[in-house]
C-alpha cells in the first residue's frame, strides 16, 4: 500500500459528524478481522441497493461500505481507534490538532475500485480523516489510462417522474436535479442542474437514458462520469399499466350486466363507446384493442375489468324489487358446494 | 451551496446502441470479460448484423452484474441468475399491484 505523507492543510466542514464505524457494522471495538468481514458480508447482502427493499438501502449501504473500508485495513483501523471510544455516532466532530503531522494519510489510489466507491461516495468525516486526494506536486500514480493522479467522476443516477398521460402522448419537460458533486478537496457540494427531457409517445416504466459525461466532474483533470436517467410513471387514479397494456376497473349495475348496455369508457386517448353484452359477469376482462400504450410492433390494449356494484335497497319499493327478483329468478350461485 | 451549472438536454427519442468496444469502455471491462458475460447470459446482443450491438437494458445488466460480483462476492453464473430473478420479481410486483388495485 502506498501512502503519501502530508501536513494537514485542509479546512474542515463545520457540520462534520462523527461516524462510529463499529456501531455501523454492529461489532465490538475488539472485533477480529474475521468478525468484521462477516458483519460486512451480512450487511452488504441486506442493504445492497440492487437487491434490497429496505428503506434508504443506498445510504445504509454507503455507511456499511465506508465502515468496512476503514475497519478492514489494519493501518486505517489503528488510526481511527486513536480517536478514542468517547465519541458518539452523529456527534459534532473535530479531529485532534496533531492529526495531520503525526498520521499518515492515504492517497486516493489506496481506496480500491473507483468506479462506484471512490472518494465522492464517502462522508465528510472519512474524507477529512483519510484523504482528500493527493497533494499537488506529490508523486502519485493514477488509474490506468489517466495521467497523474486524475480520478474519474462518479456516475449519477436520477429518476424523473411523469404522468401516465405524459408517457402516452409524449412530453417535453424541464426538471431540476439536485446532484451531489465532489470538489477538488473531496468535499461534497449540492449542485442544482436543469434538465430538459424529450420523451416520445409510449415511454415505458423504468426506461433509461444515458447522458455521457454529464455526471460528476472528474478530479484533477479526470473524465466526468455519466448521467443515467430513469423514467418513473406516477400511479394513476384510474389506470394501471402492465407492459403496453392498460387496465381499468369498470363498475356497472346488476341490470347493465344482465341486460347489456352501451357505456362510455375513458382511455388515455379519449372516451370510447363500449358495448356490454347481456349476461356479463363480474371480473370479466373486456378488451379494447389498440387502446393501450403506443409501441412496436403494435400498440397495447386496454382491458376494462368488470365490477358489479349492488345498490343497497333504501325504500320498501326497492326491497320489493329485489324480493320479486328472488322469486322470479331462482338462482343458486353456490350449487357446486358440497351438500 | 447550490449553483446552476447549465442546462442538460436529454432526448429519449434517440435510440442508443453500443458496440462491444463501447460497452467495454463504459463498464471498464476488457472484450474477453464481456465475452464471458455473453457466455453466461449476463448480456446478449439486441442486434447481430453487421456486428453485435447492445442497448441500455444490456448495459444496465452488465453494470449490475459487476456491482453484485464486487459487493456480494458472487460469480458470473450467480450474477446472471440474480438478474433474471430480479426481472421476474419486478414483473410479479407489477402484476400484484394490478390485481390488488382492480380486485382480481
Amino acid at each position: 500500500m502506498r501512502c503519501v505523507d502530508r501536513a494537514f492543510t485542509g479546512i474542515y466542514r463545520l457540520d462534520m459528524k462523527f461516524k462510529d464505524y463499529y456501531t455501523v457494522l454492529g461489532v465490538d471495538r475488539k472485533a477480529t478481522p474475521d468478525d468484521i468481514k462477516s458483519a460486512y458480508r451480512r450487511l452488504a447482502r441486506k442493504y445492497h441497493p440492487d437487491v434490497s427493499k429496505e428503506a434508504n438501502a443506498e445510504e445504509q449501504f454507503k455507511d456499511v461500505q465506508e465502515a468496512y473500508e476503514v475497519l478492514k485495513d489494519p493501518e486505517k483501523r489503528t488510526a481511527y481507534d486513536q480517536l478514542g471510544s468517547n465519541w458518539k455516532q452523529g456527534q459534532e466532530f473535530r479531529p485532534p490538532p496533531n492529526w495531520g503531522s503525526n498520521t499518515r494519510f492515504y492517497s486516493s489510489e489506496d481506496m480500491g475500485d473507483f468506479s462506484e466507491s471512490d472518494m465522492g461516495g464517502f462522508s465528510d468525516f472519512f474524507a477529512n480523516l483519510f484523504g482528500g486526494g493527493a497533494r499537488a506536486g506529490g508523486r502519485a500514480r493514477g488509474r490506468e489510462g489517466f495521467g497523474g493522479f486524475q480520478q474519474a467522476g462518479r456516475d449519477q443516477h436520477a429518476k424523473i417522474t411523469i404522468t401516465l398521460e405524459e408517457a402516452f402522448h409524449g412530453t417535453s419537460k424541464t426538471f431540476q436535479l439536485h446532484m451531489p458533486e465532489v470538489d477538488a478537496h473531496g468535499r461534497v457540494h449540492d449542485n442544482l442542474r436543469t434538465l430538459k427531457v424529450n420523451i416520445p409517445a409510449g415511454a415505458s416504466q423504468g426506461q433509461q437514458l444515458r447522458l455521457a459525461k454529464q455526471g460528476s466532474p472528474g478530479m484533477h483533470g479526470g473524465p466526468a462520469g455519466d448521467l443515467y436517467l430513469e423514467i418513473d410513471i406516477a400511479p394513476h387514479p384510474l389506470f394501471s399499466l402492465k407492459g403496453l397494456d392498460v387496465y381499468l376497473t369498470l363498475p356497472v349495475t346488476p341490470w347493465e350486466a344482465a341486460l347489456g348496455a352501451e357505456i362510455k369508457v375513458p382511455t388515455l386517448g379519449g372516451s370510447v363507446g363500449l358495448k356490454l353484452a347481456p349476461g356479463s359477469q363480474a371480473a370479466q376482462k373486456l378488451r379494447l384493442k389498440g387502446r393501450g400504450m403506443p409501441g412496436k410492433p403494435h400498440p397495447g390494449d386496454q382491458y376494462a375489468i368488470l365490477q358489479i356494484d349492488v345498490p343497497e335497497p333504501k325504500t320498501q319499493e326497492q326491497r320489493q324489487i329485489y324480493e320479486s327478483m328472488a322469486r322470479v329468478m331462482p338462482f343458486n350461485p353456490r350449487q357446486h358446494w358440497p351438500a | 451551496m447550490t449553483k446552476d451549472k447549465g442546462m442538460i438536454v436529454a432526448d429519449y427519442t434517440e435510440i442508443t446502441v453500443f458496440t462491444l468496444e463501447e460497452m467495454g469502455d463504459i463498464c471498464h471491462l476488457s472484450i474477453d470479460v464481456l465475452h464471458d458475460f455473453i457466455q453466461y447470459d449476463v448480456i446478449h446482443p439486441v442486434q447481430s448484423e453487421p456486428q453485435p450491438r447492445f442497448d441500455l437494458v444490456q448495459l444496465r445488466r452488465a453494470q449490475t452484474a459487476l456491482r453484485l460480483q464486487r459487493d456480494l462476492e458472487i460469480n458470473l453464473a450467480a450474477a446472471a441468475l440474480v438478474l433474471d430473478l430480479l426481472d421476474e420479481i419486478d414483473e410479479l410486483r407489477t402484476r400484484m399491484a394490478l390485481m390488488e388495485k382492480h380486485h382480481l
